[in-house]
This record gives C-alpha cells, structure tokens and sequence, in this order.
C-alpha cells in the first residue's frame, strides 16, 4: 500500500465502516471482505488495522457490538449502527459530497 | 457505562478481542484453502494480510476507556510503592503541601464563611445597610453617617423604593430582667413586623414573628436568642410560652431562635409596639424604647447597592423637604452591603493574609516541585529504559503527574487536619469584626477549595519536572553511568524554583515585619491614662426609681463606698461616659460671649457627669485650678473642670479658670438644672476620649448631683487585674439594690482590644506565623533538596575524594 493511499484511508475508514455496517449486523472479517469488494480491492490495508476501528466507533457508541452464531455456526462479534451512528453516518457522507463535488468542480473548471 | 462493567471483568474482555481476532484469520484460512491454497500457505498469507496481531490488539485495548482507568490504577499503584520506598522524599513533599493546603484553606475558610457568606439569612449575600452621608464631611469619617431612621422614614422606604424586594427595621432596646441574685439588662431588638419574613430563618422551636403580633392590643410576645435559651433556660424545651418580666410587663416567649440567627447580636427580638408605631418621632422620649431604627434592605435580583442608593436617595430627597432638620444639605442616601458593612476595615488585613498564603502555597509547591525535579533526575535512567521499551512521552508524563497526584491526595488529606486544627485556633483570635453569624467551618465550599488547591498544586509542582524529565536526549541518559547527569547540576529550573521560593519568604519576612511594626505603634499611642487596671459597668435603674438628682445622689453615696472598701480596689466613681463605648455632649453658652454657631454639631462638647473619683481613675493631671471634690459634688455646686483641648478651643488667651458657661442641653432634659451656669474651677490634661484616631476633644467634668438624668456607669481603678474583683463588685452593688442592673462589665483594655487591637492582632498573629512557616519550609526544602542530591552524587564524590580532592 502506498503512504498517500493509507493517508487517504485513515480519514475515510469510519465512514467506509459506518455505511457497510448499515446494511444490518456483519461481523469484522465481513466487513473488510464488504470493503475490498465493492472498492475493488482499492484499499488493501492490512485487514488487522480495521478491529482498532471498530472498537474506536464501538467506544464512541456509534456501533453496537452483540456475539452470535455466524453461518458457520460459530460465535462471532456482529456489529450494528446504533441511532447516534445513523447520524454520524449521515453527516459524514453529506460532508464527503459536498467535498467531492467541490473538488471535483475545481478539477473540471480550473484548466 | 459500558466501560465500568467491562473494568470489573478484564479477562473476559481479553478472551472476546482474541476470539473476534482470531475468528477473522480463520475465515480468511478457510477460504484460502476452499480456493485450492495448500493449509499451510493459507495460513501464511492470512497472517500477512492480516498483519501482526497482538499490535493490533494493543491498539483496540487502547481505544476503550477502560484501559485508561486501569493503566491509572497501576500508576497509583505503583506511585505509591515508590513513594514508600523513598520515605524521606515522600515526608518532605507532603510536609511541604501539608502546610500549603493546610493553611490556604484555613484563610479561605475565614473569607468565604465570614465575609463573602456569613448571613444565614434569605438573600443574605443583596443585604443592605442604609445610611445618609451628609457630603460636606469627608466620605470616611464616622460622624458624617447617619445610619439610623425614624419608622415613618422607614416605611417611606419600604413602600416607594423599585430596587429592594423588602426593607426592616430593628432599633436597640435595653430591659431589665430580674434573676434570683440581682437584675441583668437584656439586649432586646424592637423589629419591624415585617422582619422574621424578611430574614427567612426558621425558629428552633416555635413560631416566627407576624404581623399579627404588631397590631394594637396584641399581647407582648418575643424571640429569644439561643446563647440567652441556654444561660437563662438552660435548654428547656418548654420554654415556649413561658412569660419573661422585662420592664415589669410580661413577655411571651414564642420562639428559640437557632445558633446562627444574631441580628444586633440581641438577646431577644420583639415587634415594635403599635403605639410606637403611632408615636410622633420628632418628639424625644425618655423610655428605652428606640426612636431611632437601622435600616436593612434586600437588594431585588440583578441590582447592585449603588442602583438601590440613588433610587432610596430619591425618597429621601422627598423626605427631606417635609423636615429639612433632620437632613443635611447636601446628602446621598447610600445602600452598602452588610458584610462590607460589617467586616469593613478587617477586610484588608484578610485580603492581604490571603496573598500570605497564596506566597505560602507557592513556596510549598516550589519545595514539591525541586523534590519532584531532583528525584525524576535520580531517575533518568530508569525513565530512559521506560522510553526505550515503548512507552511514550505523554505515558510517562502521565505515570510521573500521578506520583505527583498522589503527593497531593495525602496532602490534601493532611492539609484539612491541619485546617481543622487550624481553625479552632485561629476561632479563639479571631477579631469581632466577623459578625456572630457566620459559621467558620471545614464546610463542603471549603472542602471543595481544598480538593481544587491540591489539584492546583499537583500541575504547578509535577507537570514541569515530569516534562524536564522526559525531555532530552535518552540515549545519552541510558549510556550516562551510575551518576546523574551534568544537566542536574545545571537546572536552571532548579535554581529558579530555589531563589524565587527565598525571594517570597523573605517578602513573607518583611510583611510580617512591617505588621508587627505598625501594630506596635499603634499599641503605643499614648492614651492620656493607663487603661489597663480600670473596671467599668453600666448601671441601669429599674423605671421610675432613682429619677431624681437627690435619689441618685443618695443611691451612690452608698454604693461607692461600699465599693472603694472591697480589696484591691484603689479608686471609684460613677461618670456617664465610658472610654470608646458611649459618651454624651452638649452645646455650650460662654458667658459673655457669642452663643454658638447654629450650624455646629449638637454635641459640640463632650460632657461627664462624674463623681470626684474619676480624675483618679483616669489619673488625669491637673494644669491648672483644682479639680471638684467631694463637698462640691455633695452640695452640688454648679462647678466644673475642663481640658485643655477646651481650653484651646474656647479661651485661647484668657485665663479660663473663673469663666462661667451654660449645657444647653440640661435646658431640654427632665431633672435637669435650668438655665444654669457652671464655673470652671480647674484644667486637666486630655484623655483620648474619642479613641486612637482622632485628636482628643473639648470636654467638661461637672458633679454627677446636679442631675437626675441618664443611666450612670461605675468606674472602678484596681490594683490587680480588674475581672477578678469583678464579683465582689457586683455583690456590693447588688447589696444595696437587686433591681438595679449591673451590665456589661468590662476592662477597659478589653474594649480597647476589641474595637482596636483585635483585627491588627489578629493579622499580625496569623501573618507571623505563615512567615515563620514559609521560612521552615525554605529552610528545610533546601536541606532536603541538598541532602538528597549529596545523596546521589556520592559515587562522584568518593571518585573525587579517592583522586585526592579535599
């Protein structure tokens, strides 16, 4: 991974994490195959750096953490977006568009 | 509060980040190897992209609150065996923020419970004296201050101001009150009906005063005073209801007010009778019920005392138009906040003790702070090893600030004891300038100080050691050898701390110098007659008995001699002044001169009626004549000596022995002579009859016989300390008559202390001793702090002594 790209991520990662999550309960290894997948293979951290993540947001009562059964029938940590995470969710992504769309502006007027 | 149910079960915590971890790598494994990768490989790779795992633990562990907490116990911990293995280091520190604490918190404790909060009452901190200062005096001075008010006046207040939410009423009223050995007079309060609302205290037992107990034909009710409940009742609860003889009329005691309720510092608040009420207040009265009231207001939310001032001034200005005498020219109506009011000039000396100890405080945090310096040094090495295996700098700072947090948790703890103590003592010194209200206490604001001092104490003395000692280069440190390092020797900080902590005990030094200085030249001012042997008490007369000049006369032909008999008793009289406690005066006609300017003060000269004993017990020399003896005052010749400030004042060239002059004021007294003339007899030296301040002023002695008016004072000159005849005394006064009442005795010292020498002795006492502390901490912070770095240089100093240094 190159240093811009991890730069990059580190401020994007919540967001990343928050929206995947909203789409109902995912445990971590789900998460990051979720992230590789759609971002095709875009962010390749290493997969460990997202569980500091997770429990940071965990902490700041954005998710909600509960141990159930996987499909593999073995207990795993699901993680849900908690009211308080919706929000931050949604501001987050408004202030991301609002950043991409201005950029990209100056990208296309500023020749 | 996830995180407090987590702190209590770590492991299970641990457990779960392990199986979450671990559970991610065998997804990842199983899929590898689903997709045809060898197990072993699979496992190879998992691992790769999973990166180190136990790093990443580490990093979700900090995340959680929890972790903060526990790496903060395993400081205190740690913090506190270290201290206990340093056991001289640790004494010194807390010695140092013991006395810091300790004795900031005692001053604090006298400024907020005596003077920001010492009112019990509703609203206590808007309370409001009134007072009319008449602006042709200076704004200072006493006698330019009219702080008292007739009930019309009072009431115009009450009902036309738009700043205060209520304004009472409370004049002084002496009664008699007869016990089993004799009669006492009693410090009773006449308040306005509307006062037991206004001060809003709930009684100890009973009920408050109402309006009610104001109305004309009401029956005669009080509230006493808990000191009064228990010397008179003793603490009976029954009390209530129970009838009190004051005056002859009986009183119904209603309510025991509780310990903290002391407005006048009275023995008993009564309403104002309504015929009182009714009384036309421009015609004097000679009952002892008050014409004259102090007025207290309570200032509405968000008005300040001057808004309240100009907006009474208005009304006064109304008031003064309808009876301009009792007016000056040109005054303003002033409101001031009673604990102004009432701490005054004590204020300043608490206000200069609280930058005592703040200097206190700073000099202790400078000795925690050069301990805490010398010992991080001491440490160096082990904080290098620390640094070198992972710890970062804001660790470390934090593991270091604990220490130091620890420090000040002990002292803190230390420092309340030290309080506590502290304050019994400092009670029993305390000036009475603190009004009787206020309770000085280890209360929870004080306490609360306490806690925030320490807090203070603990980022002034460990945050720049902690910083100094990470800071810097740590190899260096960890390759530096067995001793501390030359930048110890170099500290600037260090030094800084040590010469600024000397440069403010001196400071302490010289401002307790300079106090003790002034306090001594204020004890030395020459008083014109040594205060220190003499007895006074005020005798008052039960009414209509002993009225006349003739019954007075005879009353005290007994009496003193039976008092001059009683041993150690050298000289007595009778007077009607009191020395800084009450005094009378009059205007003077000269014969053969211009009567006197109207516009001078009323009492213009201070007069005494007094028995010939009163020039021994001042021992007052005689410039010129003779002063009056015993068949003068027998006869009650119309004689009178004078001193010299008179003398200057009235007869600047003439010979004033022979001159004839009139008291105008016994033209308007009952039992008085009329139009009568005095001729002086004799000149004596000036007392300092109006206290230490001023000059002294003009006064005339006439024989106490030639009026019947007033309440008359006994004066007694012992030759042994005078509250230890105190007894007899008053068992030979009581001998001749058990209704007269024998009040307030005390040494003349003992007012003189009171109104003079208390709040100075005080600050010169507590401001002495915090010098003398600040300098044993100097003194021992530099012994220690020496004595601790020897300690660390001594490999360098065996080195040095082994290469033959001397």
């Amino acid at each position: 991974m190159s240093q811009e790209k991890a730069e990059f991520l580190k401020g994007t990662l919540d967001m990343l994490i928050l929206k995947v999550v909203a789409a109902g309960p995912i445990h971590g290894y789900a998460i990051s195959q979720r992230i590789q997948q759609i971002s095709k293979d875009f962010f390749q951290v290493p997969q460990g750096s997202l569980y500091p993540a997770l429990h940071r947001l965990e902490e700041r009562g954005w998710l909600d953490a509960e141990w159930k059964d996987s499909s593999t029938g073995r207990e795993a940590k699901f993680y849900k977006l908690t009211r308080k995470g919706k929000k931050q969710l949604e501001a987050e992504v408004l202030h991301w568009e609002q950043l991409s769309d201005a950029v990209s502006l100056i990208l296309r007027t500023a020749e | 509060m996830g995180w407090l149910r987590r702190l209590g079960q770590r492991s299970l915590v641990d457990r779960r980040l392990d199986s979450e971890l671990h559970f991610h790598l065998e997804q990842q494994i199983a899929a590898y190897i689903s997709s045809g990768i060898s197990p072993v490989e699979a496992r190879r790779r998992a691992n790769l992209e999973f990166g180190g795992i136990e790093r990443f633990k580490e990093e979700c562990r900090d995340v959680r609150a929890e972790t903060r907490v526990h790496e903060f116990l395993y400081d205190l911990r740690y913090a506190w065996r270290s201290l206990r293995k340093d056991l001289r280091f640790s004494l010194l520190a807390v010695f140092a923020l013991t006395i810091g604490i300790g004795c900031s918190t005692i001053i604090f404790s006298i400024v907020y419970n005596g003077v920001l909060h010492p009112f019990p009452y509703q609203g206590g901190e808007r309370l409001v004296a009134l007072s009319v200062w008449d602006l042709a005096k200076p704004a200072d001075s006493k006698e330019g201050k009219r702080p008292v008010f007739t009930l019309p006046e009072i009431r115009a207040f009450r009902e036309r101001n738009r700043t205060l939410e209520d304004v009472v009423g409370w004049g002084n009223w002496y009664v008699l009150y007869k016990t089993q050995e004799g009669t006492e007079s009693l410090h009773g309060c006449r308040v306005t009906a509307n006062a037991f609302e206004f001060f809003g205290v709930t009684p100890l037992l009973g009920r408050i005063l109402t309006t009610e107990d104001a109305k004309p034909g009401a029956t005669p009710i009080a509230a006493i005073d808990y000191k009064l409940w228990k010397r008179l009742f003793h603490g009976d609860r029954g009390v209530i209801g129970a009838k009190m003889i004051l005056d002859d009329t009986p009183v119904t005691i209603v309510a025991v007010m509780p310990p903290r309720f002391t407005p006048d510092g009275a023995d008993l608040w009564a309403p104002v009778p309504a015929s009182l009420e009714q009384a036309d207040p421009n015609r004097i009265r000679y009952d002892n019920e008050p014409t004259y009231f102090f007025a207290t207001g309570r200032l509405k939310r968000g008005t300040t005392p001057a808004a309240a001032g100009a907006d009474l001034n208005v009304i006064a200005k109304q008031l003064a138009t309808s009876s301009p005498d009792d007016y000056p020219q040109k005054f303003s109506t002033v409101a001031r906040l009673l604990s102004d009011a009432v701490v005054a000039d004590f204020k300043a000396i608490l206000y200069f003790l609280m930058a005592a100890v703040a200097m206190l405080l700073l000099i202790s945090c400078g000795n925690v702070a050069n301990l805490l310096l010398v010992r991080a040094t001491a440490r160096e090495r082990e904080i290098a090893l620390r640094a070198a295996i992972g710890a970062s700098h804001g660790r470390l700072v934090r593991q270091l600030l604990t220490e130091a947090f620890v420090l000040a948790g002990i002292g803190c703890f230390s420092g309340c004891a030290l309080a506590y103590l502290g304050l019994k003592l400092m009670l029993v010194h305390l000036p009475p300038r603190i009004p009787g209200e206020a309770d000085i206490s280890l209360n929870l604001p004080v306490l609360g100080f306490a806690v925030l001092v320490s807090l203070v104490t603990v980022f002034l003395s460990g945050l720049s050691p902690a910083l100094h000692a990470v800071g810097g280069n740590f190899r260096n440190k960890l390759t530096s050898v067995g001793t501390i390092s030359t930048s110890f020797r170099q500290s600037k900080l260090r030094s800084g701390l040590i010469v600024g902590e000397v440069a403010l005990s001196m400071a302490l030094l010289v401002f307790a110098g300079l106090m003790l200085r002034s306090f001594h030249a204020l004890t030395h001012v020459p008083f014109g007659f040594d205060p220190s042997r003499v007895l006074s008490a005020n005798l008052s007369f039960p009414k209509g008995r002993y009225t006349t000049a003739h019954q007075k006369k005879a009353y005290f032909d007994r009496v003193l001699p039976k008092v001059a008999e009683l041993p150690g008793v050298t000289a007595v009289a009778t007077s009607i002044m009191i020395p800084l406690k009450h005094a009378a005066g009059s205007v003077l006609v000269i014969q053969g001169k211009a009567p006197p300017d109207p516009h001078r003060e009323r009492s213009a000269t201070m007069l005494d009626l007094c028995s010939e004993g009163i020039f021994r017990i001042f021992d007052i020399e005689l410039v010129k004549g003779r002063v009056f003896t015993a068949e003068d005052v027998a006869a009650a010749r119309r004689v009178a000596v004078v001193n010299q400030t008179f003398v200057r004042e009235f007869f600047a060239s003439e010979d004033p022995v022979g001159q004839r002059f009139k008291l105008t004021v016994f033209d308007e007294l009952p039992e008085s002579p009329r139009d009568a003339y005095f001729e002086i007899v004799g000149v004596v030296s000036d007392v300092r009859n109006r206290g230490l301040e001023g000059p002294p002023f003009q006064q005339v002695y006439v024989p106490y016989s030639v009026s019947g008016f007033a309440h008359r004072d006994l004066m007694v000159r012992t030759s042994v300390d005078p509250l230890s005849v105190l007894k007899s005394v008053r068992q030979q006064v009581w001998s001749v008559d058990r209704d007269v009442a024998f009040a307030d005795p005390e040494g003349l010292n003992t007012i003189l202390t009171r109104v003079y020498f208390a709040a100075p002795q005080f600050g010169v006492f507590a401001i002495t001793a915090f010098a003398a502390v600040g300098l044993l901490l100097v003194v021992i912070g530099v012994f220690g702090l020496m004595a601790y770095s020897v300690s660390l240089q001594r490999h360098e100093i065996g080195l040095r002594m082994a290469l033959g240094a001397t």
